[in-house]
């Protein structure tokens, strides 16, 4: 009997059993079951907000932006069409979106800040493909109608404003900072080859704009417990890091059927990575870490 | 403003530089209606002095930089909120926001579609194979005929065209599975990864596998006709 209940708790114990979980508390129930995605009513039903005064030689371009109000909660989310004069207009998508802000409706909603791809505020799926709009130029071809939407399958604060707490939340359960127990020898600073510097490029220059994260069909069924591709970047930049110590743990907290192993290799993340990095070959590395180490 | 350093008591005398500097910090006392001892000016502003209230400039500051927050005041309503209610807040806006649209609006790629096809043509060759496994199991206890010689036979009664379709719709699955299979432990390896190469190896997988379950689906159908000459009736029954 002695023996059996050893053996039981031997195996309790194991870590097979005992597995901890990189995964943040999921805002289950209220998930998908509350609130559903509604497909915007499409800008055939919705009025066009004009260019104020059209002169002659006007390039007109449409643009159909996604807006949903908070103020009305009812209200189904609807495509707003918008018409730009592009000689009026500067280059980028961007520029389109303050200009439509400034000039015919102010009530539009949309973050952005640096206007130069470094703070990932202006994240939005144009086109089609999510990237940054202060880095996505303006198809000149007037027939081509723009259609720009908020980061895909995300909670909508407003128009263009997506909910990404979780998103934050799932970075800050990586421990995306250097962890050491030792000192080292001078007492001063954590030292590094240039050869161990050189494996963190592409991965430091993620700025967390949510593009790959939100790209990923893997993250729009999993988001509560599947870490995303622009957090499991980060995960492998700090598994990269020769000066990190705790690096087992790390790989300990990835380790279950969830928050890794939800990438099925699918690479629409690093197809849009506005930044030109490549999240789908960062998980690539950490799996293979996690097999042969 | 910099001109006179906290260190130098204010007097009327060099009121000079003051009525900007008061100016200034009334913003920051206005916003944090709060006296704060990171704000060493804000205190300066906040304290009544009579003698400079006299300055026009500064009657309008003093009014202001007196200003307390009080319950009688009416102002903007605003609900206390503890960090550890940030959870409820967010559940609660949840319950309202919509969730932006996604398979309907992102663009057709390589990467994605490749993946679901994997994905489809996986589930429907194993579940063909489960269904019908199940089905022959089944099949003495209900009578049917699902023995390779009457599927043969079956078969065989169709036409050369049907026969290439029939068998390509399951040919085709197969060949774009087990193609797409290798591409997927090439990436295993963590080679492959560049978008260009997820590109060309999607398109690659896609020629094979049209080109391979072609082949396979009219195996045989060049060299006559295959009933009843494949598969002997006693080699299954005795």
């Amino acid at each position: 009997m002695a023996a059996l209940r050893t053996t039981t708790s031997r195996l309790l114990t194991s870590p097979f059993l005992r597995r901890s979980y990189a995964t943040v508390d999921p805002i289950s129930n209220l998930g998908e079951a509350m609130s559903s995605t509604q497909p915007p009513v499409s800008p055939k039903h919705t009025s066009t907000i004009n260019e104020p005064s059209q002169s002659p030689e006007a390039r007109t371009k449409t643009f159909h932006i996604y807006r949903w109000s908070p103020d009305t909660p009812t209200q189904k989310p609807k495509m707003q069409s918008y018409t730009l004069d592009l000689n009026k207009t500067g280059p980028m998508i961007l520029d389109a979106l303050i200009r439509i802000k400034n000039e015919v409706d102010p009530t539009l909603t949309f973050r952005r800040s640096c206007r130069e791809g470094i703070c990932g505020s202006c994240a939005m799926n144009i086109d089609g493909v999510n990237t940054l709009a202060c880095l996505c130029r303006i198809p000149t071809n007037t027939s081509h109608q723009a259609r720009i939407y908020p980061l895909p399958h995300t909670y909508v604060v407003k128009d263009l404003v997506p909910d990404l707490t979780q998103f934050y939340k799932q970075y800050k359960s990586i421990k995306p900072y250097l962890q050491r127990d030792t000192k080292t020898e001078d007492g001063l600073e954590n030292r590094q080859s240039p050869a161990d510097r050189k494996k963190l490029d592409g991965l430091y220059e993620c700025i967390l704009c949510a593009c790959c994260s939100t790209s990923c069909p893997s993250y729009w069924w999993n988001s509560e417990e599947y870490l995303g591709p622009a957090v499991l970047l980060q995960s492998y930049r700090w598994l990269a890091d020769s000066r990190d110590e705790h690096k087992a743990e790390r790989k300990e907290m990835l380790d279950n059927s969830m928050s890794l192993y939800r990438c099925h290799t699918i690479l629409n993340c690093s197809r849009t990575c506005p930044k030109g990095l490549n999240p789908g070959k960062a998980i690539a590395e950490i799996k293979k870490t996690m097999a042969f180490t | 403003m910099t001109q006179s350093s906290p260190s130098n008591p204010p007097s009327p005398d060099s009121s000079r530089p003051q009525p900007l500097q008061r100016a200034d910090c009334d913003l920051k006392s206005g916003t944090s209606s709060q006296l704060s001892p990171m704000y060493p000016f804000d205190a300066l502003c906040a304290l009544p002095n009579g003698h400079t209230a006299s300055n026009p400039v500064n009657k309008h500051t003093f009014r202001h930089a007196a200003f307390q927050p009080s319950a009688t005041e009416p102002h903007a309503q605003t609900q206390p909120a503890k960090t550890s209610d940030a959870y409820a807040i967010l559940a609660a806006q949840r319950l309202n926001r919509p969730i932006s649209p996604h398979l309907s609006i992102y663009k057709p790629q390589m990467t994605w579609y490749a993946s679901a096809l994997n994905r489809v043509t996986g589930s429907v060759l194993s579940g063909g194979l489960y269904v019908f496994g199940a089905a022959y199991l089944v099949s003495p206890l209900l009578g049917w005929h699902l023995e390779s010689a009457a599927m043969a036979e079956w078969f065989g009664g169709f036409g050369a065209v049907t026969k290439g379709v029939m068998k390509f719709g399951i040919s085709w699955p197969f060949t774009f599975h087990c193609w797409n299979g290798i591409r997927h432990l090439v990436w295993d390896t963590g080679r492959e990864f560049g978008n260009k190469q997820v590109q060309v190896t999607g398109w690659i997988v896609v020629a094979l596998s049209v080109v391979s379950s072609t082949a396979l689906a009219f195996v045989g159908t060049g060299g006559g006709k295959s009933k009843g000459t494949g598969v002997g009736e006693e080699s299954w029954k005795g």
